[in-house]
């Protein structure tokens, strides 16, 4: 894909690390749903690498595909063709290792289980035994905020800390690779801002890949390395952009930055023209 | 992360669970009201125009009482009550319990695979229409007058209220619900017992409510023809040698065994589904 | 009083297979393929099951004189059609039905929308419903059998006994329930307090009472037929059952007599279904938005 008159791509980087084998590769997966005149091709040829550690956000107009892309990777769906392998092993069914976040806390948690019981909901004998998956859980709800919150219920909780259950819920299942589905779409601005720092924290203090999945473009911009576009349906990938923003990031001064304002714009009007962008000088 | 704290509605558990029984305590104490209030209506009407076929409430009690309780040798009941009570309330039971798991078995089957409900559509909408108890002759035929013909019929005639409300439930169930347990690799029966049955349990409980009725209507049906025993056997016996105060007291019992039964079946309910009734205030 | 613990929910459909379609219909955008290959799944389904009936018969597992041929049961059951005792007794079911489901219309509903009106009222029927409600209608047949014999009369009594409460209920929840915003925007043009019954409070609960009424049409055709099956020398569907059964050796008629029963129920049920859609349709859709 073109990486062009964006600043800090990083081909240099990804062509000389062939060398590391990518956590996740997609490779040429289309997806048509039903047959015949009806046919509805969500997906066309779409390729692209996740590597160890990476944070990618992937972003695109509504109705991109976007939720037929993670429930792919997310072996929910086998696609029409192409294939998607992560650690150089086909992914045949659902993945191990692979945790997902749901844009919807309000289903993803199950109402009858306590916060507890619901980040235990996944994990079994092969997290550990009962000691160590109980140390598991109490230190995933903790590295949420939400330490001494055990036995409430998803729906004594406000929006924004269900979500932080189902983060915690994915944390405590040690994956290699996170999907998250639009996961602060429902959310308030201030809640919104609050849990993405909370990921980029929780990034870094769990070194674990992130495929974030968000229509919001100065999201997808702020918590990535590197931001995946998407062309609106049937999707292809646009454009793969190196975000090259200082760490930590913040809120507010980050978003103040020449570069991410560059970014940003250039997202954008990717977006607004659905894939075809006139050559960006 | 301290922010978080302020966003819970706390609810103390204790008082959930102390308001539910609070919530059927003050219930019934509020029905016994009006129950006092109604049998003085009735004795006051019975009492101003006597009918042979109208005892007073007054005459039915005492009579009942003689009837049922007043043992010569000690011992709570008489014979003749317990004698037929439990046999009504065997069938009642062993039918209820029958009916309902092969009613939760192929609803649930129905509801999850969409083939199965298209195939056994057709053959359970007419089924289901027959009136139940126009097929007790076809019960008598194939399976003659015994206690086994009794127990089929009731566990037939209230399966379908089962089946109808699982399948449903089932059915309905959120995507996001089911694509979670298999995103985190749940076995096939731990989505089945952790998620699908749970989440189906507030419509499962809604057949479950009218099988139980339905199972001491479908019984008494069958105690009226070709048997020697049971509430219904007695009312048709009492009602051949033109005793009324006999029939009005196993009348009269037969209510008490249904209150009883139903709200045996509604404490069972608060207590599963404590969850429902709260994430739904 | 089977059936009567539906919840009253204006709209919902006892039919609980439609809304599981709606859901699983989604994956799928071809609407049309789905809907033919339902109707072949569901023949193949109909089919399947009276082939199993007919080997199981014909192979001796289950002997014909209790488990005729389905092909058997399926001719006898439109020669019925030509016995003028048959033809009699299913207008007989027929009448007691009707006439006991629109008696019970007429009690429950003028009742149902005055104690719905007064929430002190409202509460003290929703207790004596839930106190009767356990109670089996078909425990009452022996003495009403007694006190009115075994007529029409007799069947209309415990019909209505039955058939009364969800109707009564379901009217009762729908007149308390109405929105109190439209209730005083009546007012604040100064419609008096019959006008907003009759023209704001009545509309609204209609659904609900059309709710009531479909429940309530099941619980009456399944009491009248279980009414003529245990009284005696009754006429009806049910007492063409009994009776043919007792005779013993026109075990097709028995079939017949109950796949015939069946339908009936099929029809009713289909025609509630479809007036409730029909009228009521908009309930639906405001109420599942």
């Amino acid at each position: 894909m073109n990486t062009n008159a964006v600043p800090g791509t990083r081909e240099t980087l990804t062509a000389g690390s062939t060398a590391v084998t990518p956590l996740l590769k997609v490779d040429k997966v289309t997806h048509t749903y039903g047959s015949g005149p009806a046919a509805h091709t969500a997906l066309k040829e779409l390729s692209f690498e996740v590597y160890p550690q990476e944070f990618v956000s992937i972003v695109g107009p509504s109705g991109a595909g976007k939720t037929t892309l993670l429930r792919t990777l997310s072996g929910l769906l086998t696609p029409t063709s192409g294939s998607v392998s992560i650690a150089g092993k086909a992914v045949i069914g659902v993945p191990d290792g692979m945790a997902m976040v749901f844009q919807d806390y309000s289903r993803s948690l199950l109402p009858w289980l306590t916060i507890e019981k619901n980040v235990a909901f996944p994990l079994t004998k092969d997290s550990g035994t009962a000691a160590e998956r109980k140390a598991l859980i109490e230190e995933s709800l903790e590295a949420v905020g939400l330490q001494g919150f055990n036995n409430r219920y998803p729906w004594q909780l406000s929006g924004g800390m269900q979500q932080r259950v189902a983060i915690a819920r994915a944390l405590a299942y040690r994956p290699r690779l996170l999907l998250m589905d639009e996961p602060f779409a429902s959310l308030d601005a201030q809640t919104r801002a609050e849990l993405e720092d909370l990921v980029l924290t929780l990034r870094h203090r769990y070194a674990v890949t992130v495929l974030f999945v968000t229509h919001d473009i100065d999201e997808s911009v702020y918590l990535a390395d590197r931001v995946l576009v998407l062309s609106k349906a049937p999707a292809r990938l646009v454009e793969n952009i190196e975000v090259t923003l200082p760490e930590p990031r913040d809120q507010i001064s980050t978003k103040e930055t020449e570069t991410f304002v560059q970014i940003r714009g250039h997202v954008a009007r990717l977006i607004r023209s659905g894939g075809d962008l006139p050559q960006a000088s | 992360m301290s922010t978080t704290v302020k966003e819970v509605h706390v609810k103390a558990k204790t008082g959930q669970i102390s308001g539910t029984a609070g919530r059927v305590g003050s219930r019934l104490a509020y029905s016994s009201g009006l129950l006092v209030v109604l049998l003085l209506l009735w004795q006051l009407a019975t009492a101003l125009n006597p009918s042979p076929f109208f005892p007073t409430p007054l005459k039915i009690g005492t009579h009942a009482w003689t009837m049922f309780f007043s043992t010569a040798g000690g011992g709570l009941a008489t014979e003749a009550m317990t004698v037929h009570t439990f046999q009504t309330l065997g069938r009642v039971l062993l039918g209820f319990v029958l009916g309902s798991v092969t009613g939760v078995l192929v609803g649930t089957a129905i509801g999850l695979y969409r083939i199965l409900r298209d195939v056994a559509d057709p053959v359970v909408e007419f089924l289901r229409s027959i009136p139940a108890t126009a097929t007790l002759p076809l019960f008598i035929v194939l399976l003659g007058g015994e206690d086994s013909m009794r127990v089929a019929f009731i566990a037939y005639g209230i399966s379908w209220f089962v089946l109808i409300n699982t399948a449903n439930g089932v059915g309905s169930i959120h995507p996001t619900q089911l694509a979670m347990g298999k995103a985190f690799r749940l076995s096939k029966r731990r989505q089945l017992t952790g998620i699908i049955l749970p989440a189906a349990l507030p419509k499962i409980f809604a057949g479950l409510r009218l099988a139980l009725t339905g199972a001491l209507m479908f019984a008494i049906v069958s105690e009226f023809m070709l048997s020697t025993n049971g509430i219904g056997f007695q009312l048709i016996q009492s009602q051949a040698r033109f005793q009324i105060l006999d029939m009005w007291s196993w009348m009269l019992l037969l209510a008490v065994l249904g209150l009883l039964l139903n709200t045996m079946l509604e404490i069972t309910e608060n207590r599963l589904l404590a969850w429902h009734r709260l994430a739904r205030s | 009083m089977i059936m009567s613990t539906e919840r009253p929910q204006a709209g919902t459909r006892g039919n609980g297979s439609r809304g599981t379609r709606k859901a699983a219909g989604r994956s799928n955008p071809s609407g049309g393929t789905r809907k033919r290959n339902r109707i072949l799944a569901g023949t193949a389904g109909v089919i399947g099951l009276g082939l199993v009936i007919e080997v199981v018969s014909r192979a001796g597992l289950v002997h014909p004189d209790f488990l005729p041929p389905f092909s058997t049961v399926l001719r006898e059951s439109v020669l019925i059609w030509g016995r003028e005792d048959f033809r009699s007794d299913v207008l007989s079911t027929l009448s007691s039905y009707l006439l006991g489901l629109g008696l019970s219309a007429l009690i429950a509903v003028p009742l149902g929308v005055l104690f719905g009106l007064s929430d002190k009222a409202y509460r003290a029927c929703r207790a004596v419903v839930e106190l009767i409600r356990p109670i089996p209608p078909v425990a009452l047949i022996p003495l009403v059998v007694l006190v009115f014999g075994n007529g029409l009369q007799m069947k209309l009594v415990i019909v209505i006994f039955a058939a009364v409460w969800p109707i009564l209920f379901n009217t009762m929840y729908g007149v308390h329930d109405v929105d109190k915003q439209g209730k005083e925007m009546a007012r604040s043009f100064g419609v008096g307090p019959a006008g907003v019954t009759r023209r704001v409070v009545l509309p609204g609960a209609a659904p609900f009472i059309a709710t009531g009424i479909r429940v309530s049409s099941s619980i009456a055709l399944i009491v009248v037929i279980t009414v003529e099956l245990i009284a005696g020398g009754a006429e009806g569907v049910g007492a063409f059952i009994a009776r043919s059964r007792a005779s013993g050796t026109e075990v097709e008629l028995v079939y017949a007599g109950t796949l015939m029963a069946g339908l009936l129920g099929l029809v009713m049920n289909m025609i509630m279904n479809a007036a409730e859609r029909r009228w009521f349709a908009w309930q639906t859709t405001t109420k599942g938005a």
